[in-house]
């Protein structure tokens, strides 16, 4: 698993590739915590993730809490190949897929 | 099998189940919407019907069947049973009739004698007029029972609940991974993922490998629970999962739980055989009631395993199985020959046994004197267990009455109440069946001229329904049996002018309530104003009298004009072996009941001074009327310088017996006297003594009865 952080006009961009699974979460997690810190909104990349599983889906629901809770913007902005079972529980997270 | 023993079980049988299924008509005629109560009388008439088969009755099979075609067709509600607008039916009232015609056609079996063809063609003609109706008017409803077996629909998903444990990541599992199996199973209609303890990503409490998620899934399949556990087979350990079936699932449970053989079984067994719940639910019910208590149910409830109502089901089931097995395992069917001759046995035991312990007194040897008590102690205990077999609750022979009642007072236009207890009291079985006839007239009676019509209820101000009791409890070595009614009560003044009429009493004779009473029970006396069918012939009282004095017992009768009557019988609890009090007069040896004595006082000199010749003692305060035994029953023997009251209490009167000599207590083996003596008064019965020496047994009802009574006239000289 691979994360890109880039960082234009106060909006936080990470790119997530690759297996986005249990084995990067602990990884995944500060880097999350990290662009939250430093920023005013976060979007999430998923688009270049090959396959995801219920931990990261859980992590990126975390965080979307910890957004909340500061009051900053936080949204999942592409989704890759993975399996149907993952967009079930996705959309069980009522994370709204605003892009394909 | 012997074929006549078969059939007199067959008889016996199908006397009980008739019974039964008397008892299930009249709670149908409660309450005509039990289903259970119509299956239970199909089942008799059903058992009645395949066992008579056995025997080649081919009358009462063919009887039977046309009877069970009816009663299946009102099973699956093809012939409703409806009620007219007086609260009748008539379907049940046929049902009524085609009982007590089954139960003729039994009792023929016994007497040899046939049944009238004509009444069972009038009754085989009117019960396949009912089913026939059924076969017309009603819809078929068959067809719209099968969706209900077939598969669940949409509308009715499985609901699962899986909350997963902390490792579950750390386990290598992925809970969304179980989504897929379960597609596979059927259409998942809805999943919402739960995450209430999901901390948020900057808490103390959050670690990205702990799994705090849920899911909330709804599955439309046609797999069973278990297969639906089977699913997240390698988390169940951590995780609680919970199943519950759909809706539409919880009636077919409910169906599956009551037609489940009857087998006692744990109440999980039961929900696990039935596939309502799956083993593991169960291990984790069973693992959360020994942690907080509770009820099995209750935690499988509340886990959201199942439905309430499916449980209700099976606690049920359990509950008429544990009846059911409760009710094999205490009765063992014996020929009552076979028991009588044990009785018989035991007694004779307990004189023989008598005899040895008195013979190693008098041979002095001690080791002789302890086994032969240890022998006596063991034979006491085989008579109390010897006469406990015998003894059967009065309950059976009191709710028979329920049919009595509803019968006779449906026929007079009166509305009449039973109310039945103290049915668990018992007594011995042949006394059982020699009471019946004296309780049904009494019962009669209080029907027929006890309880008034409904109209004169109302203007007297009492309830239109009127109530007879039966009750029943011990009482000192007794057992009481009490036929009350809250009708007009006794009518003193045309009791006692008929008793004139009749010669029983010369006008003018002072009597008092009591004895007034008493003279319903005189030959020949009748105060009923009309003659009807049931009673009023004057036969009838005096026959319950003699019934029941045959019996050793007393009968007596209490009443209070417009608000009702109460007759009361006494009866002792065995007719075979009692405990006795031995008692010495003149030389011979006597026994009183021991139930029946208070306490034994000295005659003193004093005391004979003071009673200045009329037989009665001052005890402490109380007047005690006292019977001097030998001048009642002679015998040689001077007047020992000390005498002795025995002080016995029946049915709420104390009189003394005046006696030379307290033996000490006996058991006694009561023989009946032969004919020629049943004339004496003051004696009811003999046994023989360990000694071989007769005792008589006093007869203390009338003993007691003659001293009250002598006491009364002096008393009314006195006044």
């Amino acid at each position: 698993m691979e994360i890109k952080s880039t960082k234009r006009k106060g909006v936080h961009r990470l790119a997530v590739s690759g297996e986005a699974t249990i084995y990067g979460v602990s990884q995944a997690a500060d880097a999350v915590r990290a662009a939250l810190a430093g920023a005013e909104s976060l979007q999430v990349d998923l688009s270049g993730v090959s396959e995801i599983d219920s931990a990261f889906i859980q992590l990126l629901l975390a965080a979307g809490r910890q957004a909340d809770r500061d009051e900053k913007k936080m949204e999942i902005v592409g989704y890759g190949g993975f399996g149907e079972e993952a967009m079930l529980v996705l959309s069980a997270l009522h994370v709204e897929p605003s892009a394909g | 099998m012997d074929l006549e023993q078969g059939k007199k079980i067959y008889i016996e049988e199908s006397r009980e189940l008739l019974d039964d299924m008397d008892q299930a008509l009249l709670a149908l005629e409660s309450d005509p919407s039990d289903s259970e109560l119509i299956n239970r009388i199909f089942r008799t008439a059903h058992t009645i019907k395949g066992s008579g088969g056995m025997f080649g009755f081919d009358e009462i099979v063919s009887f039977t069947h046309v009877l069970e075609t009816l009663l299946d067709k009102v099973r699956a509600g093809k012939v409703p049973i409806e009620l007219d607008a007086k609260g009748q039916s008539p379907l049940l009232a046929l049902l009524f009739r085609s009982r007590d015609h089954l139960a003729k056609m039994i009792e023929s079996l016994v007497s040899g004698e046939g049944v009238p063809g004509a009444e069972t063609e009038d009754l085989v003609g009117l019960l396949k007029s009912f089913s026939g109706a059924g076969e017309s008017n009603a819809p078929p409803k068959a067809a719209p029972a099968a969706p209900e077996t077939g598969p669940a629909t949409a509308d009715h998903p499985y609901h699962i609940s899986v909350r997963f444990g902390r490792d579950t990541f750390r386990h290598g599992m992925d809970p969304a991974a179980f989504l897929h199996p379960l597609a596979k199973l059927g259409e998942i209609t809805s999943v919402i993922c739960v995450l209430d303890s999901l901390p948020a990503l900057n808490d103390e409490a959050f670690d990205p490998e702990n799994c705090c998620l849920g899911f909330e899934i709804n599955l439309s399949t046609t797999a069973s629970k278990t297969e639906i556990e089977d699913v997240f087979e390698f988390v169940r350990e951590e995780s609680r999962i919970a199943i519950l079936p759909p809706e539409s699932r919880a009636g077919e449970f409910v169906d599956l739980i009551k037609s489940h053989p009857g087998e006692d079984m744990e109440l999980g067994a039961y929900l696990v055989q039935c596939c309502a719940v799956t083993s593991t639910e169960i291990m984790r019910a069973l693992e959360e009631q020994k942690k907080g208590g509770g009820l099995i149910g209750e935690i499988l409830v509340k886990q959201g395993s199942i439905q309430k109502e499916v449980v209700h089901a099976a606690l049920e089931k359990q509950k008429t199985v544990r009846a059911q097995k409760a009710q094999e395992a205490s009765s063992i069917r014996v020929d009552a020959g076979k028991l009588e001759s044990l009785i018989d046995l035991v007694g004779e035991l307990v004189i023989a046994g008598a005899n040895v312990l008195q013979l190693s007194q008098k041979a002095g040897s001690g080791a002789l004197v302890e086994s032969a008590s240890g022998v006596y102690r063991l034979v006491e205990e085989l008579r109390e267990i010897a006469l406990s077999v015998r003894m059967v609750p009065i309950g059976e022979t009191f709710t028979r009455f329920q049919r009595v009642v509803r019968d006779i007072s449906k026929e007079l236009g009166k509305e009449i109440s039973l109310v039945i207890s103290g049915g668990e009291a018992e007594l011995d079985k042949t006394v059982v069946e020699k009471i019946n006839d004296p309780l049904v007239h009494l019962v009669r009676n209080s029907i027929d001229h006890g309880i008034e019509t409904p109209e004169v209820r109302e203007q007297r101000g009492k309830p239109a329904k009127g109530t007879i009791r039966l009750n029943a409890y011990h009482d000192a070595g007794t057992i009481v049996i009490e036929v009350s009614d809250d009708g007009g009560g006794l009518n003193r003044e045309r009791i006692l002018k008929k008793a004139v009429e009749r010669g029983l009493i010369s006008a003018g004779q002072n009597l008092s309530d009591r004895e007034v009473y008493r003279l319903i029970f005189e030959a020949g006396f009748s105060t009923a104003e009309k003659v009807t069918d049931l009673s009023g012939r004057g036969v009838g009282m005096d026959v319950v009298r003699r019934n029941i004095e045959a019996l050793r017992g007393s009968v007596d009768v209490s009443s209070e004009e417009g608000k009702g009557t109460k007759v009361t019988i006494r009866l002792p609890l065995t007719l075979a072996i009692i405990d006795g009090f031995q008692v010495g007069v003149g030389g011979n040896s006597y026994v009183v009941p021991l139930d029946m004595v208070v306490e034994c006082v000295e005659l003193t000199e004093a005391d004979r001074r003071s009673s200045n010749g009329r037989d009665f003692v001052n005890l402490r305060g109380e007047v005690l009327p006292f019977v001097m035994l030998k001048h009642l029953f002679g015998g040689n023997g001077k007047r020992d310088a000390r005498e002795n009251i025995v002080v016995i209490q029946y049915a709420g009167m104390k009189a003394g017996f005046v006696v030379d000599e307290l033996m000490g207590e006996v058991q006694t083996v009561i023989k009946p006297l032969g004919k020629v003596f049943q004339g004496l008064k003051g004696v009811s019965g003999a046994t023989i003594l360990g000694s071989g020496e007769v005792a008589l047994i006093l007869d203390v009802p009338a003993l007691v009865r003659l001293a009250v009574e002598r006491e009364g006239a002096m008393e009314s000289v006195n006044r």
